[in-house]
């Protein structure tokens, strides 16, 4: 599996917020060495570390060695890199050409470490951590470097680092879609599973369990279940036998076809809801099983006017447009918004100046790619979902439902 | 109920069709091969590349799938690589150490385990896989399970296997060098058992059996690398139950523990404990078995 999430919370009202970092990371790390350079001088003549007069230089950490590193290397191809070009051939941002420079973390957390200190070295402007460990950004943070973290474990009180982060499954936003016409689960008896080792998925479930107290349809049953059990037919005998008509995955499910096999065995076929586990390429392969379900993420489905022009992108500026996926859009949009800030910052381009314009972003959503990005404050990054239903042809089986706020009411 | 216990049969037999092949390989060396299910999964992850195009990129990213080369050229293939991958531990981990306790050797079927896990990792992903079943079919409705054609065959499989061990181990000559060999390799030697050849041989056909026990067991989970990983440790349960000696108490302790493993998720609703209590099983047994293994030392 791929793991493609990371989260965590902070505060107790920011408890419903947790970090999701994708499968994989990129890291801009620039800016340098710590505070001294932050507050450095109004750079049009690229007097701020990483600036000059015709470029920024910006980091992107990410396991760039070992397991992932393939990921890793899409996301920098197909993302990174055309974002990188596109802007360039379009003159720059503030007449300054984007630099992004790899620097590998390992996503460990020596290697965190080591990437802060490396992307201070290579006098990088700012950091995108695409994929790697929370030490690196507190390493960063305390360097006064300014980053966008996409993927490291939890949100903090950072004043140099703004998340990648959207709400966990909220649960009055999974009940008011249930509740709308488009799933009409109302009346349904419902059943949720839920990964019982990972904390994305136990805050989602008690999120929608909390919700569906307060607002219906009712619960009428929960399964805890571990990643790669040999069978689910235990699990779903339980929910099968409380009467469950309706079942909601609300884990990364990434052997979901094996749940639903399981399922389908013992005769139970309940209507379905698929939370975290919408990557394209889980639900791909469960083809049939997946029939009809209904969906929900933070970036825009495969049939959306967003990814086809993210693929037009990944074609036009050199990516490899077979191996584009959705959601190596959702760093694609980041960098669109990461862009505007770069833009507000203005001629006079500093870390301060930065930090700010990226904390003026409030439901920026230039490319209906991923939910509004808000980065106005700590919890903030995604906010909202896109509703799907499964299955379309090919590879990229959900199909989007329109924009959120229609189907949500 | 009886769904659940029929459910935790077939998934003990996977359990016991581990076991069994951890069995094969100690009998022959007195070594635990914890690459066993690695060196099955890069088979079986072969056979899935070749009939179905799971690559580096497709599951992740979308693309499409090649040719399915079909059945018989990719069988094979992914037998005779997990069949090479553990002969070639035999051949470099396991032969250098053989003077050595036998700790390091496993330790070392450790790290070549952790081997081939990385690189496949990076060949097929992380990713969830789909693969082709070895037989096609809508299966058969017992009681309210529908059994599906890739557990009836593995309950075809189990009991042929068996035979077909106890008449490798009872009646041919390299059954009966392998007895030797596991028994007391200087004195096999002395007596004119070619002892590297004889061994070798051994890790090829425990690593063939692994290959074609992960190949059959791949359709029935979720496919991916790391697949291996739980399932090896209830076989390691399994075998240990068996003393690393019997194939048929192997098989049938594996049996036992998919059934009470089914049980026990149906009746306790945390399916984490039962991890917990298979290592309470399996730690004991291994450090007896460990005593066990040093007092039969070479």
């Amino acid at each position: 599996m791929r793991r493609i999430q990371l989260y965590g919370t902070t505060s107790p009202s920011r408890r419903r917020s947790m970090v999701l970092g994708a499968v994989v990371v990129l890291a801009l790390t620039a800016g340098c060495n710590g505070s001294s350079e932050a507050g450095s001088s109004p750079a049009k003549g690229g007097s701020a570390v990483g600036v000059t007069g015709t470029q920024v230089d910006i980091a992107v950490t990410a396991p760039f060695s070992g397991v992932i590193a393939p990921l890793a290397e899409q996301v920098w191809q197909n993302a990174f890199q055309v974002w990188q070009k596109e802007v360039n051939a379009q003159g720059g941002i503030n007449g300054r050409k984007i630099n992004l420079v790899k620097v590998d973390n390992q996503y460990t957390p020596g290697g965190g470490v080591a990437a802060c200190k490396q992307a201070q070295s290579k006098k990088a402007f700012m950091v995108f951590n695409m994929l790697g460990t929370t030490n690196q950004v507190d390493c960063l943070d305390a360097a006064r470097v300014p980053t966008i973290d996409a993927g490291s474990s939890y949100i903090k009180d950072w004043s140099y680092a703004v998340t990648v982060a959207y709400p966990v499954e909220e649960g009055s936003t999974l009940v008011s879609l249930m509740k709308s016409q488009v799933m009409k689960w109302q009346d349904k008896k419902i059943g949720i599973v839920y990964s019982g080792d990972d904390a994305l998925s136990q805050a989602s479930f008690k999120s929608v369990k909390d919700a569906m107290k307060k607002e219906g349809p009712s619960l009428v049953h929960e399964e805890a279940i571990n990643a790669s059990q040999p069978s689910y037919v235990p699990q779903m005998t339980r929910m099968k036998s409380a009467g469950v008509d309706a079942l909601a995955l609300l884990c990364l499910c990434l052997d979901s076809k094996k749940i639903l096999e399981d399922a389908r065995a013992i005769g139970f076929t309940p209507d379905l809801y698929v939370g975290q586990g919408t990557a394209d390429q889980i639900t791909a392969l469960g083809g049939s099983l997946f029939k009809d379900a209904f969906g929900s993420r933070f970036y825009a489905a495969a049939d959306s006017p967003g990814y086809e022009a993210f693929t037009k992108k990944v074609e036009q500026y050199g990516g490899d447009v077979k191996t584009a996926a959705t959601n190596q859009m959702t760093y694609y949009a980041v960098l669109d918004a990461l862009g505007e800030a770069l833009r507000r910052a203005g001629e006079s381009l500093t870390r301060e100046g930065l930090m700010e314009a990226l904390h003026s972003l409030e439901n920026y959503d230039k490319l209906n790619m991923v939910a509004p990005i808000t980065w106005n404050d700590q919890v903030a990054g995604i906010k909202g979902r896109f509703p799907l239903r499964c299955c379309a042809a090919g590879p990229n089986p959900w199909k989007g439902l329109g924009p959120a706020k229609e189907t949500f009411g | 109920v009886t769904a659940v216990l029929i459910s935790g049969l077939f998934v003990g037999l996977i359990y016991g069709l581990l076991g069994v092949g951890l069995v094969v390989v100690y009998r022959g060396s007195r070594v635990i091969n914890f690459a066993y299910g690695a060196s099955g999964m890069a088979g079986a992850m072969a056979y899935a590349e070749l009939r179905a195009g799971v690559g580096p990129r497709f599951g992740s990213f979308g693309a499409a799938p090649s040719e399915d080369l079909g059945l018989w050229p990719a069988l094979p293939i992914g037998i005779l690589i997990a069949a090479a991958l553990a002969a070639l531990t035999e051949l470099m981990v396991v032969r250098p150490l053989r003077l050595a306790p036998r700790l390091t050797a496993m330790v070392g079927t450790f790290a070549v385990g952790s081997l081939i896990l990385t690189f496949a990792a990076r060949r097929w992903s992380l990713d969830v896989h789909s693969v082709p079943p070895l037989v096609a079919g809508d299966g058969i409705q017992v009681g309210s399970l529908l059994i599906n054609p890739s557990q009836l065959l593995i309950l075809f499989v189990c009991p042929v296997l068996l035979v077909g061990l106890w008449a490798l181990y009872r009646f041919s000559p390299f059954g009966i060098r392998l007895r030797a060999l596991a028994q007391d390799p200087y004195a096999a030697g002395l007596v004119g058992v070619n002892v590297n050849l004889t061994s070798a041989l051994t890790w090829a056909m425990a690593g063939a059996l692994a290959g074609l026990s992960t190949i059959l067991i791949a359709p029935l989970v979720g496919f991916n690398v790391a697949y291996m990983t739980t399932l090896l440790v209830r076989g390691l349960a399994a075998a240990l139950i068996a003393r690393l000696t019997s194939v048929n108490v192997a098989l049938g302790a594996g049996i036992v523990l998919g059934l009470a493993e089914a049980v026990f998720s149906y009746k306790a609703s945390t399916p984490s404990l039962i991890d917990v209590v298979v290592v309470m099983v399996v730690l004991p047994l291994l450090l007896l078995r460990r005593r066990g293994a040093a007092e039969m030392a070479y």
